[in-house]
């Protein structure tokens, strides 16, 4: 019971934190709810009993790749104008989402009540979740699918290399404001 | 009637653990940061020939808490074009990862305390079976304290340090990283407990010294120090990302700062030098030490190694000129990842090997 | 007790959807990408969820998979996203329609 009550609150949370990453304006904004989302939905793991996910999710979405993007945004260090102007939520893609929401809540209450039960509890040496549960899925039956994410994280480095690539400038000699330019 | 209840098994167990929470999170922030500061004040001294702090207690040793008295009462000077909410976050979100990352390090073995518990239990805040990961995935949040910092401070200093602060964490934790695996593969576990306790028949720097080479520099750039400092590097940047900052927000970012370097310093034990073992190849129990009543003798090893390790990090700031930021970039990149990369081929070609035979 | 996988999917379904409407309202590539990945992040939830409720690490091993995708597709996004700034002095997607017919 304890570990459903708090399953909701989680889910809460990730909700609002969602609903503030999508709607608030600034990118900056965006950027730092969706940190905080990204923690929520790490505890949410948690509660599903998959540790190592969870922190695989703080380590790799909260550690690297939003680093990744607020260091972008204080690089790039935009004014509002330059962000253009957000449009507000038009009230016809809120009716949309509530509507899709409740459409899917009704098929599943249609198409399988069972799904609306509490799932089986974990037995008490079961490995699910862990390190070497997870290695071993990994290294066996799925081992193409972790070398070819091996080949994709090689193939984006390689990529991201050549899109910041830019031919250094031959050098020219630097004068101080002071210092006369030879004519 | 009070005797029935304090003997009570699960008092007990809720007593110790609320006790080692208090007593490790005071002692990290309480003792280890502010006799940090004032270790490295008169380290400075002895290193460059002069005094240091000596005037408030003896040795003057109470400077710190003078100092912490100082900030606190300080008045908090605000700059007008800041950006209010994030200026205000960054200290907080410096202290957080600091506090979460130390949460995880044990201190000793488990223990009942000399049978005052029931059932061993550890010597740790958060028991975590995935401890090592969970370090390095908290480790990495610190840098958006710094980003932001410089960020809100609206401060042309302040933005390059932060910069740089984050280009050097992003590349250096990569570097970290890479060290890592190798202690992982050698100890076989990502549990900090079992990685300690799997080093009393030899500790990991001995087969993975080339780790440590790479994982040393790494946390120096991760903690910020000399001679990684750029991102406050004084002599260009004022102070660089903490300019702006006064009183206690500036406060929370001094103890940040030393709290992270214990826990490195803490971690790099665990990982390299045994944890709490006597010596190497030399354990607690060979040389008949009764672990059971003598509970505590690991632990204070425990504690003399990281400050052994602490006062090495203020040797180093006092010693090292800071290096140039394309100096920093290229040693991250071109020399660090690529022997941490050779250095996972050669801890895994000797585990085949060894297990071979 | 665990909670329903019902609801673990309709979470997901609802953090897809919160995405999928900030990637449609927003105008400028930051905010784009942020919704991204969120969107991805949605969709990661049903895996776990799924993953947990068959007590099988495939869908796990699917999250790491998504995730690998996750950072390519952001780090060659925001250098994108930069070489456009360098190009246009603003990150507005509108305003990049060079190949307007």
């Amino acid at each position: 019971m304890l570990q459903q009550s708090l399953f909701i609150i989680m889910a809460a949370l990730v909700l609002l934190t969602a609903g503030l990453v999508a709607f608030r304006p600034r990118p900056i904004e965006s950027a730092m709810w969706l940190i905080l989302n990204f923690f929520f939905t790490a505890g949410l793991y948690v509660l599903l009993g998959s540790h190592f996910v969870a922190v695989i999710q703080i380590l790799v979405y909260a550690g690297a790749i939003m680093v990744l993007f607020v260091f972008v945004i204080l690089l790039l260090n935009l004014d509002p104008k330059e962000l253009g102007d957000e449009t507000s939520l038009h009230w016809s893609s809120v009716v949309m989402f509530v509507g899709m929401l409740s459409f899917l809540l009704l098929i599943l209450h249609v198409a399988g009540p069972q799904t609306l039960e509490p799932m089986e509890g974990l037995l008490p040496d079961s490995k699910f979740g862990s390190v070497e549960a997870l290695a071993q899925k990994l290294l066996t039956d799925y081992v193409w699918g972790f070398e070819l994410a091996g080949v994709i994280l090689l193939l984006a480095i390689v990529g991201v290399g050549m899109l910041a690539y830019r031919k250094p400038k031959p050098k020219t000699p630097k004068f101080l404001d002071h210092q006369e330019r030879p004519v | 009637m009070v005797e029935t209840f304090l003997s009570n098994p699960d008092f007990i167990k809720w007593a110790f653990f609320a006790g080692k929470i208090l007593l490790l999170f005071g002692l990290a922030f309480g003792v280890v940061a502010p006799v940090m500061i004032w270790v490295e004040r008169r380290v400075a001294g002895l290193i460059q020939d002069r005094y240091g702090p000596n005037r408030v207690g003896p040795f003057g040793l109470l400077q710190s808490l003078a100092d912490g008295i100082k900030l606190l009462l300080k008045e908090d000077l605000r700059p007008t074009e800041i950006r209010p909410v994030f200026y205000l976050l960054a200290p907080i979100l410096s202290v957080i990862p600091a506090a979460m990352a130390f949460a995880v390090i044990p201190f000793g073995p488990p223990t009942t305390l000399g049978g005052l518990l029931p059932t061993p239990m550890r010597l740790q805040i958060a028991e975590l079976n995935v401890g090592l990961v969970y370090v390095l995935a908290i480790s990495s949040l610190s840098v958006y304290a710094i980003a932001l910092a410089g960020w809100a401070s609206n401060n042309k200093f302040s933005v390059l340090g932060s910069l740089r602060a984050s280009a050097q964490m992003i590349s250096y934790e990569l570097a970290a990283g890479l060290a890592i695996v190798s202690v992982i593969l050698l100890s076989g576990s990502v549990d900090l407990m079992a990685i300690a306790q799997s080093q009393t028949e030899m500790w990991n720097i001995f087969p993975g010294f080339l780790a440590f080479l790479v994982f040393l520099p790494a946390i120096f750039a991760e903690t910020n120090r000399t001679p990684f400092d750029l991102p406050e590097a004084e002599a260009e940047l004022v102070v660089g990302y903490h300019t702006e900052y006064s009183g206690i927000k500036f406060g929370l970012f001094f103890l940040a700062e030393y709290v992270n370097m214990a826990t490195v310093s803490a971690l790099c034990i665990l990982f390299f030098f045994g944890g709490w073992e006597f010596l190497p190849w030399l354990s607690w129990e060979k040389i008949g030490v009764d672990l059971n009543t003598f509970w505590f003798i690991p632990t204070i090893w425990f504690f003399t190694k990281i400050a052994a390790f602490l006062f090495f990090f203020v040797w180093v700031r006092w010693t090292l000129p800071r290096f140039r930021y394309d100096q920093l970039m290229s040693i991250g990149w071109k020399t660090l990842i690529p022997i941490a990369l050779l250095n996972i081929l050669i801890t895994t070609t000797y585990l085949v090997f060894e297990k071979a035979s | 007790m665990s909670a329903p996988i019902a609801y673990v999917l309709f979470l997901s379904f609802a953090v897809f959807c919160f995405g999928a409407c900030g990637f449609l309202i927003r105008k400028n590539a930051l905010s784009l990408l942020i919704c991204l990945e969120l969107m991805l992040s949605g969709v990661n939830m049903a895996f776990v969820g799924f993953s947990r409720l068959h007590q099988n690490e495939g869908g796990n091993v699917l999250y790491f998979l998504v995730i690998t995708v996750a950072a390519c597709e952001s780090a060659i996004g925001l250098a994108l996203i930069l070489n456009f700034f360098r190009l246009k002095k603003s990150v507005r997607l509108d305003e990049a329609r060079a190949l307007e017919g």
